[in-house]
Formats: C-alpha cells, structure tokens, sequence
C-alpha cells in the first residue's frame, strides 16, 4: 500500500487531488460569500433592465390589454420624432449643467472661505452640510412655498429690497420655473462640493505649499499651480458623481412644479414616469428607459475610469 | 473550514425561518383567522378624514368579527398609480377608493368587478342615477358612490357686492360670466383672487375644466375624430390667457391651494364640491356655520349658448377588484361605507357630501344645509359624464399642456392648438 502511495504518478495523483480540494473549497467558500449577494443584485438591478429592455419592443399600454403585442423598434422610432421627449433631454442636459456647474463653484469658494483653522469656520462648516441630508421632497415642499407667488418669501424678500416692484410668478412662468428649481438644487448639493473639497484641501502637504511660498508665488499662483492641481481630480469625480444623480432627480422637481409649466422643467425621469404612470404606456416609458440606462451607463464607465486612474 | 460550515448552517437556517415567518403569515390569513380585505383609499391620508375613516372601520369591524380591514393609504394624486402597480404586481387589493378617471382606467386594465350582483337592487336604486350611472361601462356598473362630489359654482357674496355684482344674482351664462370676471377685477383690489380655476397638468385639472369647456361650446372630445384645433378651443385657450394675464387667478395651481384663500375672503367664485364647507371651515375655525352659509351661495355651472347648464363629477367612489378572493364580504364592508347611519353620520355628512337618497331622507339637514341642498337640487341634476376612454389620460394632458402654454407662455394660440392637434394625432 505504501509503495503504491510513494510511486511517482500517485503523488501527482495526489497533489492534482489536492488542487481540486483546494479549487473547490475556494469555489464554495467565494460561492457562499457572494452568491447571496450576487443573487440579490440581479433580482433587484439586472432583472428590471433586461424586462425593461424587453418591453421596449412591445406595444404594452395598461389601458389597451387586448393590444398588447411584440412591435420590434416602432417604440424608438416614435421617440424619435416626440417632441416632448426631446424638450425633456434639453431640460435635463440644462438643468444638471446648472446645478453642477454653479455648485461646485460655490461648494469650492465656500471651502477655500471656510478652511481657516477658527473654530468659528469648523462650526459654520456644520451648519452648511444641514441641506445635504434633507430628503428630496422635504426640500421641494421647502422650496415650493418659499417660491409661491402669493405668500411666498422670495417674492416678499425681493420686493421689500426693491429688487422687483410685483411678486413674480416663480413656478407659474416657463423660464423661471427652471430657475427656481435650479435654485433649490444647488442649496441641496453645494455641501457636498463643499465637503468634498474640504477633504481635498485638507490633503494637501504642507510641503508644497511652502515651496509655493519660498518660491514667491502669489495667492493666484498658489491656488492655480498647488491647490488646484490637488483638487483637480477630486473635481472631475465628484462632478461626474452628481452629474449622475441630477440625470436621475425625481422628487425635488415633481415636488415644485410636476415639470411643468407645461413640459419646461420636464426631465427625462419626469416624462418616463408620466408617460408610464398617466399615460400607461409601458412599452413607450421601457424605451425611454432604456435609452436612459445607455447614458448612464456611459458617465458610469466613466467615473469608474477616473477612479481607476485616480486611486 | 468550520467557519465557512457555520455560515452556510446559519443562511440555511435563516431562509428556513423566513419561509416559515413568511408561510405562517399567508395561512392565516387564508383559512383559520379573520377574513383581511385589504383597503386602499386616500381618506386616511388626509389629516381631516383619516380619524373619521378609522373611525369607520373599527365600528364595522367590531359589528363584524370575523371580518379585518388592512387600510392601505395613498395620497389622492398617487392612487391610480399605487393600483396600476398593486393590480400588475398581481397584488390586487379587495377594495379602494377611487375618484373620476380612476375607474375607467382601472376598468380598462380589466381590473374591476362588475357591482350589479354584488349588491341588493334596492341599494342600488336608492343611489341619485346621476352619480351611479358614471360607473357605467358596456352596460355594467364597476363601482358605487362612496359620497357625491360634483363642481359647482360657488360665490363670495360680500366679494360681489364690493365688485358692484348683484349677490342675489350669480353669473347663469359663460358670457355672463366673464364680464362678471372682468367687471370684479377692475373694482376688486389685487389681493383679491377673482376665480379659482384649477390648471394644474393632471387629469384632475381637465376634468375641472370640463364644466367650463362645455359651457364655452369648446368640448374637445365632440368630433370624430378629436380635433383640439377649433375656433371655440382657441376662443377658450384666449380667455385662459386673458385671465392669467389680468390677474383674474393664479395659473398652474391645483383646485386645492384655492382652499386657503377661500378661507381668508379672498377668492370670489370658486368651482369647488359638496364638501367645500367643511374644507373651508376646517382652514379657517373662526369661520361658523352660519357665516358660511351668509357669505357663500352655490348654483350649477354657467350655461353655454344654448341655455344648457352642465356639470361633472368627481365623487368619491368605491370599487371592488375582480381578484379579490372575499367579494361577498368586501361588498358588505362597501355597503357599510355607503348607507350606514353610522358612516353617513360621522363621515358623508361632516365631510358635506352627498349620500344614497334614503341616507338624505334619513338626515334632514341635508335639505335644511342651504349650501348641500344647493348642490342637491341644482348641481347634482346637471352632471354629465366625462367621456372616459382609452386614451382619455393622454388626451387630457395634451389639453392640460395647451392650457399652461397659453396661459405662461408667449407662444400664438393657433401655434398651441397647432401643437396639440400634432399630439393628438400621433397618439398611437
């Protein structure tokens, strides 16, 4: 017996045995950890976007059951030539360009302003993280009467300073509509830009700010050449991060306006949830879905490169 | 490796838990326990009804034993869509409440059960046929009035008095109507809202211009096929603009948020419904039954050029769904709600709805309320139905956009109507 276990195939026999222990044990034990997991994700992510993307090719309206029926693309050709659903990208692009754009910008002054070492500053970067973790639509009820046209405290505000002579018709009116939606987004998410460049300036060396200074540099030249050079990549990520969040807003604009007047401040997920919820046209909401998955999935791929590249 | 044989005993014995919790649950509900009806409404949403709701539902359930209600609470602007996805989920409720386009879109996704056989004929005679023929699709009712509430036309005498408006003598055509508009708001000061007209893009917000488009002759749905690009269309957008630009009301509000102005004096008609005392008083407590009653009168919508005065609808309804498995007993907690001394007492007739006709009988102050006998005698006969289809929805949306086109935009009417005529065409 024991010449047997001694001679040479039976150790590879036994080695190879061995492997396959180990390959299997390896195989349960990443299946045991994962598996849950994993089957939980494509319960709750993967399957709605292949059901989604599968009934983007059927005409599938609630109020039409006996219609319902494969119709291969007509629902992307209808898109096509839909002039809401066009305003509403329009809308969308606008609106997430906004509130990024001017909260980054202000999320930035705000941190370079707040980063002295007073205690004052430290309490005053308290208070303004306060909008960041208001939920959505406690902020658009917030934001729908401050901007009522009769009793609300914008007009009352800029009235009383003379800024205007009448109470405007902030949510009434297409153009200020979007800017009053506009507004209330970027006192929702400045704090993040501002927390988040916090943490960036806080990461700067000390060392190359003082080279900056032994170098003669002056307060332009610090922040373009170190401070910025620093923030630049936390910039780009937390941009395309929020650029991915407003392309999904929902509460804050049905809250204020519904997307209206009319469709100017109607988004993307706006009109899908219109088009499936008031109209129940299932198949027409899946192909717009679809088409906005797509776009997600490309800042996405995008922001996860930057990662990559950054960390 | 003991570690990893400990964590799969654990999820094993954590599935098994949760399968039996889980099955536990469905059996009792199923055969031993009381019978659960799952009941989806918006009542108990709303801070004023949901005690008096809760109210109800512990009175049947205490006459009834054997029977429990699982109240389900929807905003009433989300209902339709909470039902769309119980009903599609295969998760149908028993029973819900439901109000205007409500029904015919739950009918049409062939979620409801006929009611014809669910109830006595003698109950279901005693409902006003106005309100119970609305329920009506292919020759069968798919619900009951819960509690009427038609739009009628409601005045703010002292307001019309300050306008140089004769109080005893409310507007009776659309004509009429608008100069009456015009004329207050030259003599009335700016704080004073003239009329409250709801322009709000939903549903709502059509079938609350409906009583006005039928009295303008500007009823979208009249030809076949839908042409949204009449004169008389045009005619109507015009006035809406007209009165978002004179200040005559407030564009883009819901009927509801004219509630409030009401209260402080400061609107002068108002289309609101038979509950419109209650809501008003409960904004404004100072506010008595008797001044109430002094300050506001209520008629029937302003006629349209052929002296036709007509209204519509949005009572409070209830509906049984075809998947429910405990009809028989939905149908007697829905038979409760309806004609119950107890429910008509302490919900229908606070709330100042309109019950069954036994139920008013039975309650005099319906006939003595100047403002419920009003609705009685003079709104309730002239409601019309809103021609409910498949595409009702979308087409009125499309309207509804039109509306807020013209009355916040700068775009011509004819390019408006223009628009929406493309929108309707393309309606697939």
């Amino acid at each position: 017996m024991k010449k047997i276990m001694d001679s040479p195939d039976s150790k590879s026999e036994f080695k190879l045995g061995r492997k396959l222990k180990t390959g299997a044990r390896a195989v349960v034990t990443l299946t045991s950890f994962l598996g849950p997991a994993l089957s939980v994700m494509g319960i709750v992510i993967l399957y709605p976007i292949v059901e989604g993307a599968r009934l983007s090719l059927f005409s599938y309206k609630l109020t039409r059951p006996s219609d319902v029926g494969f119709s291969w693309f007509d629902n992307y050709n209808y898109m096509i030539s839909d002039a809401v659903f066009w305003e509403a990208m329009q809308n969308t692009f606008v609106f997430t360009g906004c509130v990024v754009g001017i909260s980054c910008l202000v999320g930035l002054i705000m941190a370079l302003l707040l980063q002295r070492p007073l205690i004052i500053f430290k309490f005053l970067r308290g208070i303004v993280l306060i909008p960041w973790v208001i939920p959505g639509i406690v902020i658009g009820y917030l934001f729908l009467y401050m901007f009522d046209f009769e009793i609300g405290i914008i007009n009352n505000m800029l009235v009383q300073s003379g800024l205007i002579r009448k109470a405007l018709p902030w949510l009434a009116d297409r153009e200020l509509a979007m800017v009053a939606i506009i507004i209330a987004h970027v006192w929702n998410q400045t704090p993040f830009f501002l927390l988040m460049f916090t943490a960036g300036l806080m990461s700067i060396p000390e060392e190359a700010l003082e080279a900056a200074y032994l170098e003669g540099s002056s307060s332009w030249q610090e922040f373009r050449y170190v401070v910025f050079a620093y923030l630049k990549k936390i910039m780009v990520i937390a941009t395309l991060l929020m650029v991915i969040r407003n392309f999904n807003n929902f509460p804050v604009i049905y809250a204020m306006t519904g997307g209206g007047p009319s469709f100017s401040t109607t988004t993307a997920v706006i009109y899908i949830y219109r088009v499936a919820f008031e109209r129940f046209d299932i198949g027409y909401a899946s192909a717009i879905g679809t088409i906005w998955v797509l776009i997600l999935l490309t800042l996405s791929i995008i922001y996860t490169r930057f990662l990559k590249d950054e960390f | 490796m003991k570690s990893i044989n400990k964590f799969l005993l654990l999820m094993i014995m954590t599935v098994l838990l949760v399968g039996n919790a889980w099955g536990a649950g469905e059996k009792e509900g199923a055969s031993s326990g009381p019978v659960v009806l799952d009941f989806v409404n918006w009542a108990t949403a709303e801070e004023q009804t949901r005690i008096r709701v809760e109210g109800l539902i512990a009175k049947f359930e205490a006459e009834n034993p054997g029977i429990k209600i699982n109240s389900i609470t929807s905003g009433f602007s989300d209902i339709l869509n909470q039902l769309t996805v119980m009903q599609n989920a295969g998760d149908a409720p028993d029973i819900a409440q439901a109000a205007g386009v409500n029904v015919s879109a739950l009918y049409m996704m062939g979620a409801l059960e006929p009611v014809d056989k669910l109830f006595s004929q003698e109950l279901q005679d005693d409902f006003f046929d106005s309100m119970y023929d609305l329920l009506v699709y292919d020759g069968k009712h798919y619900g009951v009035p819960w509690g009427g509430a038609s739009f009628g036309f409601q005045y703010n005498r002292d307001l019309m008095i300050q306008a140089g408006l004769d109080p005893n003598n409310p507007p009776k055509t659309f004509v009429e109507f608008q100069n009456a508009v015009r004329k207050a708001r030259k003599a009335l000061p700016e704080s004073v809202v003239i009329m409250g007209l709801d322009t709000s893009m939903r549903v709502f917000g059509f079938e609350h211009n409906y009583p006005f488009l039928l009295a303008a002759d500007a009823d979208p749905f009249l030809q076949k096929p839908l042409r949204f690009d009449t004169p008389a269309i045009k005619a109507y957008l015009e006035w809406l603009r007209e009165a978002a630009r004179g200040n005559y009301t407030l564009a883009n509000k819901k009927l509801g948020e004219f509630r409030p102005i009401a209260a402080q004096g400061r609107l002068l008609f108002m289309f609101d419904q038979q509950h419109i005392k209650g809501t008003v008083k409960s904004l404004n407590p100072a506010l008595t039954d008797e001044e109430f009653n002094r300050l506001w009168g209520v008629v029937t919508m302003p006629a349209n050029a052929a002296g036709i005065q007509q209204t519509t609808s949005a009572d409070h309804q209830l509906v049984v769904f075809k998947d429910s498995p405990h009809k028989k007993e939905a149908a007697k907690f829905v038979e409760f709600l309806v004609n119950s001394d107890y429910a008509i007492e302490k919900y229908i007739k606070v709330m100042g709805m309109t019950p069954t006709k036994s139920g008013i009988k039975r309650f005099p102050e319906y006939l003595t309320d100047p403002i419920l006998s009003g609705f009685i005698n003079d709104v309730i006969p002239s409601v019309v139905p809103v021609p409910y289809g498949q595409d009702f929805s979308e087409l009125a949306l499309i309207f509804m956009s039109g509306v807020q086109d013209a009355m916040t935009g700068n775009k011509s009417i004819d390019e408006i109507t223009s628009d929406m005529q493309a929108k309707v065409e393309r309606i697939r």
